[in-house]
């Protein structure tokens, strides 16, 4: 039997008319992948560990530990690099509390949440009578509701580290070289290690090349695939890291935007006349100033740190939604259902969430993927001119940022610049032809064009 | 069609009122305090009161001292609780005196003028007392000295409305000491007393001016008696001398020889102590800011204008330079009496008008916003900055807005004219692939080829003052040309992609309609029906498009010119967050709210000529 269709699955059925469409929706899907499974790839911790002790061997998975890090009270110790100019090379030690912590285990957690959301597909959903799409929003539901889940339980009671969370494993697994047993992940680095004597070196080298070597950690043998910036960081390790900074904060950023868009448009076009008018003037009003200067100012005037701008791109940003979903209700509230249900009786709020929204909403899911890429270029430029998350996070921004800041001898050190931007413009155009498949999907009167 | 210009202009008033409150909203309730930002940056490490004094005459000058929204000062009677407080002013003994003893309770008042926890300490002391009589003192003298401080503060807050039931008070005082302690009450209340002199490299302001100008007309008044007179003709000896002050230089490089030039003619007797009444009198009749300055210096020269209306007894004065002190606040108050002791009316409009909020407003509606003081860097006013900003980034944006438009619509006209063809296809990508370019990683990249792999274009994004010196007219262009390549193709990039999508999409759309299909049926040749047809009608939506025109020349660039360096605008901008100097901040707003306000309603304007289906009756007001 056929599944009725929905209004999503025509939007897929059209959307996947175009092959370009498709390869879009996979890109994005894969970089949402890179984020999710980050830790796989590079983690300083190994994924097993046999200590052989005199006690006996001890078999642990450091690696699975860490991925419940979650102390954000932890302090951790660094060279900030953009005060260790101003104190004229004197490399000064700083303590900061590590902000950014909560998108890394939120990804973590997603992680784990794949395995159950596995499990759920294979007993519960795949047999379904619903199309393949309602198929793929169920688990993803499912998948982000255990994600978060575990997020806010991990935050709100942190496990109790079994181990000191910042325990260097690399330099343990040296030191103890005949006689433990560590398995790796293929590139073990940290985003945070510092390495003041390898700073800047170019894409594939490692430690062990340079003359008079002499080991301190386990992964100076190995390869920096794209080289390392500043403090001796591994630039492909804080590229994937920083992939999980750029979608929380479009993501993130998106979702406050959309919701407050979608209530302020909704609340303008269903009541009309004074509400109207007053949110119409305070949309004009912010819609004015230039919202990168808003944010800007937003986030200068308070503290550097990543819910810090994602606040700020969404307090901003709700104005174009609530103008296209005011519109839609203002199109909308005259057509018969709509009568039809107040003729009924239906509450207001009836109204407002069970008619006319569901009706209303297309524009916003063009308005998603657009917004995610945008958001994360605004990360990037806000982190670029110095307003972004701190600096010993890591995030593209914060390269180029480091790149900016060596302009003079930016010959040398071209890998600081092609890589991040790789990035960021492969992220940006992939959530753009996603979303503007999905705009030629929605929108009828474009559909015949192409 | 009048009515309804009228009608957008009054829309524009409470749309500008909006910015401006949530900007200043904005400003004032983040955290940190701009005027403590910028001592630090001045490193100043002065004792706490030096640093106290000048924190408070930096807060009077940028009118930071009064409250925020309301002033509900004018109507509140200080009376009672200033009689508390006179025993104490500046009374470290005092204040011991009456914790020490048993009225410590009635003390207790202090506890809500921000002295902390004054029956914790209290107990405290209390406790220490009998165990070790030494740390008891430790605590008492801490507890003191804030409670001194915030007496301070307290009457600095009140302002001039403490002054008239100070100054009633100080009538009817009888006690020497209780007199010269109400004098530094009044003191505080009227913050920093007055100046006479000034820096003439860093004129004051109008404000400013007319407190000088106070202070020297006080100087005429109380000199009356001390200083006799000068008769006819010594007037005109003055008048000589005087004339020939005037006609001195007070540049920069000359300013010492004038200097020493009135100290010879001081020394040699062709000016003296009791000219001083009648050349202050000129000064208060001048009205152009040399003119103060070297007429105030000679008079300093010769006596020290101080004496004549110290406003504060020094600690250990003698009774009768107390009861000058007395005399000089009877004189200062009778000058002033309308503006210490206002009328009911203005008591009342006081609660508005003399709050930051609306003196900024105020200052903004009126354009005086041009003659602030930048808090990032003082002597700099804000009109000035964002002039020397605009120098820099309005030729640049100006170039590449008319480039964005000479390249994309042409280019959404070709797609949309070949629409399905392979030139279409290529440049809609192409355009795509654009449009995901963040200007700032354009920017780099371009920088990394073009200055480092090819030495073509310099980093810099503007021409250095020393090549433009050297270089002439043609030459100038050319550098400039040179220098702003770069900058200008990543200003245009994404620009270019969004508008050229839009045009394109525009187009198909009228080519969709039926009116074109009807044109095409009737036989009209093809070249006809693209021309008259399509892209008359399709090219209207791109006139909504010029709104953005104006702001954007205004507004200049954050990203690119953070990273090429330019001190334009947007530069401007984000360095004035980063030193939180609100005025350039909200000025920078303001003009950028402006110049949406107007682009929108000449589009509006311009829509409805170009377009004889809308007309103003029956367009919605947006």
């Amino acid at each position: 039997m056929k599944a009725p269709q929905t209004y999503l699955d025509i939007v897929y059925s059209q959307f996947k008319k175009s092959k370009i469409n498709i390869l879009a929706l996979l890109g994005a899907a894969l970089i949402w992948a890179v984020a999710i499974f980050t830790p796989l790839i590079v983690s300083s911790y190994p994924l097993v560990y046999i200590e052989r002790g005199e006690q006996g061997t001890d078999i642990s998975s450091p690696w699975f530990k860490s991925l419940f890090y979650t102390n954000s009270e932890e302090v951790l110790q660094f060279v900030d690099i953009t005060r260790e100019r101003v104190v004229e090379n004197e490399k000064v030690l700083y303590t900061y509390k590590l902000f950014e912590i909560h998108p890394d285990l939120l990804f973590n957690m997603l992680m784990l949440a794949t395995i159950p959301a596995i499990i759920y597909w294979v007993i519960f959903v795949r047999k379904c009578q619903v199309s393949a799409v309602h198929k793929w929003v169920r688990v993803f539901m499912v998948y982000f509701i255990i994600g978060v889940l575990l997020t806010v339980l991990g935050s709100i009671k942190p496990l109790k580290p079994t181990f000191n969370t910042r325990f260097d494993y690399t330099e343990y697994a040296l030191k103890n070289r005949g006689r433990d047993t560590a398995i790796f992940t293929l590139i073990p680095f940290d985003p945070y290690q510092i390495d003041m004597e390898f700073e800047y070196k170019k894409p594939f080298s490692r430690k062990a090349d340079i003359d008079g070597f002499e080991p301190k950690r386990i992964n100076d043998w190995s390869y920096h695939p794209l080289g390392t910036t500043g403090n001796g960081y591994d630039l492909f390790t804080r590229l994937l890291y920083g992939t999980r900074i750029s979608i929380t904060v479009g993501i993130v950023a998106v979702f406050i935007y959309s919701s407050l868009g979608t209530i302020i448009g909704s609340i303008a076009g269903y009541f009309g006349g004074k509400p109207d008018l007053i949110i119409s003037r305070i949309i004009e009003v912010i819609i004015m100033i230039p919202s990168l200067f808003l944010i800007a100012i937003l986030v200068g005037l308070t503290e550097r740190s990543v819910y810090v701008v994602m606040l700020a791109i969404g307090i901003i940003g709700w104005t174009g939604i609530a103008r296209l979903i005011r519109g839609e209700f203002l199109r909308q509230r005259s057509i018969d259902f709509v009568v039809a249900a107040q003729a009924l009786g239906a509450s207001k709020f009836r109204l407002i969430f069970r008619h006319i929204l569901p009706n209303a909403i297309h524009p916003l899911l063009v308005a998603i993927p657009f917004g995610i890429a945008a958001s994360a270029t605004v990360e990037g430029a806000l982190s670029f001119i110095g307003y972004g998350v701190r600096p010993p996070t890591a995030s593209w921004g914060i390269v180029l940022e480091e790149a900016r800041r060596n302009l003079d001898t930016l010959g040398d050190k071209w890998w600081l610049i092609v890589f991040p931007s790789l990035a960021i413009f492969a992220t940006v155009a992939l959530f753009n032809l996603v979303g503007n498949g999905i705009r030629d999907a929605v929108d009828p009167r474009l559909r015949g064009i192409q | 069609v009048f009515s309804y210009i009228v009608k957008r202009f009054l829309l524009m008033i409470p749309t500008l009122i909006g910015i401006i409150t949530i900007c200043f909203v904005l400003m004032r309730l983040a955290p940190g305090d701009p005027l403590e930002l910028r001592l630090a940056s001045l490193g100043e490490q002065k004792e706490g009161s030096i640093q106290r004094e000048q924190y408070k005459l930096m807060a009077k000058q940028f009118g930071l001292d009064k409250p925020m929204f309301l002033n509900f000062r004018s109507l509140r009677g200080y009376s009672k609780e200033i009689d508390k407080y006179i025993p104490l002013i500046d009374d470290l003994d005092a204040i011991q005196q009456a914790y020490r003893g048993q009225e410590s309770e009635e003390l207790s008042f202090l506890d809500k003028i921000g002295v902390l926890d004054v029956n914790l300490r209290l107990n405290e002391y209390a406790r220490l007392l009998e165990s070790s009589p030494g740390e008891a003192q430790i605590v008492l003298n801490s507890l003191s000295n804030s409670t001194k401080i915030a007496i301070q503060i307290r009457l600095e807050k009140m302002g001039k409305w403490a002054v008239k039931p100070l100054y009633e008070k100080l009538i009817a005082e009888k006690d020497i000491d209780r007199i010269a302690k109400i004098c530094k009450g009044l003191k505080y209340a009227t913050t920093g007393g007055f100046r006479f002199d000034f820096n003439i490299n860093d004129p004051p302001g109008e404000s400013e001016v007319r407190k000088i100008k106070q202070a020297w007309s006080l100087f005429v008044k109380r000199a009356e008696g001390k200083l006799e007179d000068p008769d006819k003709d010594r007037r005109r000896e003055i008048e000589g001398v005087v004339s020939q002050i005037l006609g001195m230089s007070v540049e920069r490089s000359e300013l010492p020889d004038t200097v020493r030039h009135i100290k010879t003619l001081a020394d040699e007797g062709e000016l003296w102590e009791d000219d001083c009444r009648y050349i202050a009198q000129k000064i208060v009749e001048a009205d152009d800011i040399k003119s103060i300055y070297l007429l105030s210096y000679t008079v300093a020269t010769l006596i020290s204008p101080r004496g004549f209306i110290e406003l504060a007894p020094e600690s250990g004065a003698s009774e009768k330079e107390i009861r000058d002190v007395q005399e000089n606040w009877k004189v200062l108050y009778e000058q002033n009496r309308e503006l210490y002791d206002p009328s009911g009316s203005k008591r009342a409009s006081a609660i508005f008008s003399e709050s930051q909020y609306f003196n900024n407003l105020v200052d903004l509606i009126s354009f005086r916003f041009v003659d602030w003081k930048s808090l990032q860097n003082q002597t700099q006013q804000v009109g000035a900055r964002i002039k020397g900003a605009l120098k820099y980034s309005l030729p640049l944006m100006l170039v590449s807005q008319i480039l964005v438009y000479l390249i994309a619509v042409p280019a959404g006209i070709l797609c949309s004219i070949n629409r399905g063809k392979v030139i279409d296809r290529g440049i809609s990508l192409n355009l795509f692939l654009l449009y995901s370019i963040p200007s700032y990683v354009a920017a780099l990249l371009m920088i990394l080829v073009f200055s480092f792999y090819i030495d073509l274009f310099p980093m810099r994004g503007y021409v250095p003052r020393e090549l433009a010196e050297t270089v002439g007219g043609l030459g100038y262009i050319f550098q400039w040309m040179r220098y702003s390549f770069m900058p200008i193709v990543c200003l245009s990039i994404f620009s270019v992609a969004g508008l050229a999508m839009y045009t394109r999409t525009s187009l198909l759309e009228v080519a969709n309609q039926d009116y074109i299909r009807t044109a095409r049926a009737k036989g009209v040749p093809e070249f006809r029906v693209v021309m008259k047809h399509i892209l008359r009608n399709g090219l209207i939506p791109i006139i909504t498009l010029f709104a953005s025109f104006l702001p954007g020349l205004l507004g200049g660039a954050i990203i690119i010119e953070t990273l090429f360096d330019i001190p334009g605008m947007g530069k401007l901008a984000i360095d004035s967050i980063g030193f939180k100097d609100y005025t350039t901040l909200i000025a920078i707003f303001y003009i950028d709210a402006l110049a949406v306000l107007v682009s929108l309603l000449l589009t509006d304007i311009l829509y409805v000529t170009v377009d004889p289906r809308i007309s103003f009756g029956s367009q919605e007001v947006r």
